[in-house]
């Protein structure tokens, strides 16, 4: 039987996460920007960086998709610029994917923890050890799926009209869950 | 074991927008690489909500003890137990406002192939009363925190918190006794320990009861008078009409404390000791003596509350039996209600031993915030203060207990008017 003693706060773990969260976003916006993408990109990693750190010490958890999603603007454009610097990033993409996706889920993690009980030291390790093991899964993932954009199949119509199909089912998913939530609160 | 609501959180829809987002860019912007970055993202959330089956979890609710005195603190042990193993529960006490714990009374546990974990929460006794702890919010969530399972469990358990009474060195002498020994020294004259006074030997006397000295200074025979130890009834009023309240405290705490202080003081002296709460409810417990009878007047106290009501009440409505004629009755009001005032002073009037505590509501009101609530106070303490005048005038010896004063100086005071009752102005 289980006898957790409830010793660390669950706040400095909280601001923790929510810094280490910051930094991975800051420096994912560091990316090389092109010269008439720059301050667009800028623009966009910084207030990404800004309002991820304004979210996560309100509370709000709909600053980590936010931020994610101008961390993405910031990488898409990097890839579209100068070829040199987009086959460079492309290079990079399972790790920026790994960066992104442990920075999101330590933005939730920080979110959660200022909500919830104190927590048990060895349920904060595992946490940590889960987000860690998910992070170095991730980074394989998308590994795997460049191997996988990279194969055989290249382009045509088939191709991308199961993509655009499953993209819509994505879409209709995302709002029939986002309506779902939105009714239980 | 209750079932939980199963409830996504707002992680999913916001996963699930990101996912889509970064599909339809790398559709329309031809960037496969973007979809590599959306890839983590779609599989946890898939895996998420694939693994987060709704688990049925039953909580139980041990309380150290069940009665404790204000102040004292009660460990809660909370046991969970579920139909599967869940990554992390959160089970949250509700707690009623008198009663708190360091912190939010809250735990983070992991049920795993076990199934049961076990918490203890230490509960702080705030305020005298019956208290209800419990039920228990569960709140389960998955290890990816996706979906929340809620709702609550186990049965709500009861903690008597008994008031913390005030020690007391003095308390009132009643006019009248019973015939039952006890400690309190009768008026008559009789077999005692106490001195009362020397008369003359007449037939019948005991020669034990001679004065020698003073027989042999008068030259015929005198007999020492004492008077005998008996016990009395008291019967304590407390008026729960109305209460003052600033924060926590209010006037119907500090009465309930006095009270079970007295009622304590009186059964430690064999005196009969019986309990009327008048108010939108009316309670009452004949009088008796004992510890038993302690804690029948304590737990009776703890169920005292403001009750609101319209309705008239006079002292009709208490049963004969509970106002024994050679009782002293020691009421115990904020002197906010008229029918409470009108209460004590139909018992004056019927010749009942009375001794009123006020217990004093101006220490409760809010400090005046302009010229015309400092009016308004005013007025009120001159109502006030000509209610008292009333009571004086019915014989009624009455003595204001502030908050910040102890009990102890009251009572003396209280003391002190009784007897200056029965002295005849020159």
């Amino acid at each position: 039987m289980a006898h957790p003693r409830l010793s660390l706060r669950a706040g400095v773990i909280a601001l923790a996460c929510a810094l280490l969260a910051v930094t991975a976003a800051a420096l994912l916006a560091q990316g090389p920007v092109l010269a008439p993408l720059r301050a667009v990109g800028a623009g966009a990693g910084a207030i990404a960086v800004v309002g991820l750190g304004i979210g996560l010490a309100w509370g709000r958890g709909v600053a980590v998709p936010a931020a994610v999603a101008l961390v993405a603007v910031d990488y898409a454009l990097v890839l579209l610029g100068a070829p040199r610097a987009a086959a460079a990033a492309t290079a990079a993409a399972p790790l920026v994917a790994g960066a992104v996706f442990l920075s999101a889920e330590l933005g939730w993690w920080a979110v959660e923890l200022r909500r919830s009980a104190r927590e048990a030291p060895q349920a904060l390790l595992r946490r940590g050890a889960v987000i860690g093991v998910v992070t170095a899964l991730a980074v394989g993932l998308a590994e795997g799926c460049l191997l996988a954009a990279g194969g055989a199949v290249s382009g045509g119509v088939a191709p991308t009209a199961i993509g655009v199909a499953a993209a819509g089912l994505l879409l209709g998913m995302a709002a029939w869950l986002a309506a779902r939530s939105a009714a239980q609160t | 074991m209750t079932p939980l609501r199963r409830r996504s959180t707002i992680r999913v829809a916001g996963t699930a927008w990101l996912v889509a987002a970064l599909l339809l860019a790398a559709l329309v912007l031809g960037l496969p690489v973007l979809a590599a970055v959306a890839a983590p993202f779609a599989v946890a959330l898939a895996v998420g909500l694939a693994c987060s089956p709704t688990p049925r979890v039953s909580v139980s609710l041990e309380l150290g003890r069940d009665r404790a005195v204000e102040g004292d603190r009660v460990v809660a042990t909370l046991v969970v137990r579920s139909s599967r193993p869940i990554d992390r529960v959160e089970v949250t006490l509700r707690l009623p406002p008198a009663v708190t714990a360091d912190g939010p009374p809250r735990a983070a546990l992991r049920l795993g192939v076990e199934r049961e974990a076990r918490a203890e929460l230490e509960l702080h006794c705030d305020r005298w009363g019956a208290q209800r702890i419990g039920p228990v919010d569960v709140l389960a969530r998955d290890l990816l925190g996706l979906v929340d399972h809620r709702g609550w469990a186990g049965a709500a358990a009861m903690l008597r918190v008994y008031p913390h009474p005030p020690r007391l060195r003095a308390l009132l002498q009643p006019d009248r006794t019973l015939v039952h020994t006890g400690n309190q020294r009768a008026r008559q004259r009789g077999e005692g320990t106490e001195f009362a006074d020397v008369r003359s030997f007449t037939p019948g006397d005991r020669v034990r009861r001679i004065n020698w000295r003073v027989t042999a200074r008068r030259g015929f025979p005198h007999v020492t008078l004492r008077h005998p130890e008996r016990n009395t009834d008291v019967v304590l009023f407390v008026d729960s009409f109305r209460d003052a309240r600033l924060g926590p405290e209010g006037t119907l705490d500090l009465a309930v404390r006095a009270l079970a202080g007295m009622a304590d003081a009186h059964l430690g002296r064999r005196d009969r000791v019986g309990l009327i709460g008048f108010g939108g409810v009316l309670r009452w417990l004949a009088p008796g003596t004992g510890i038993s009878q302690l804690y029948r007047v304590v737990d009776a106290l703890l169920d005292t509350e403001v009750v609101l009501s319209y309705a008239w009440k006079d002292l009709d409505v208490i049963p004969r039996r509970m106002l024994p004629p050679s009782a002293m009755v020691v009421a115990l009001t904020p002197l906010l209600d008229p029918r409470a005032i009108r209460a004590v002073l139909d018992l004056a009037a019927r010749g009942t031993d009375l001794a009123i505590i006020e217990v004093d509501p101006q220490a409760f009101a809010p400090p005046p915030a302009d010229r015309v609530e400092q009016l308004a106070q005013r007025l009120w303490r001159l109502w006030r203060e000509a209610r008292r005048a009333e009571l004086r005038e019915a014989g009624i010896p009455i003595a204001t207990w502030s908050p910040d004063a102890p009990l102890d100086a009251v009572l003396a005071g209280l003391l002190l008017a009784r007897r200056r009752r029965w002295r005849i102005p020159a």
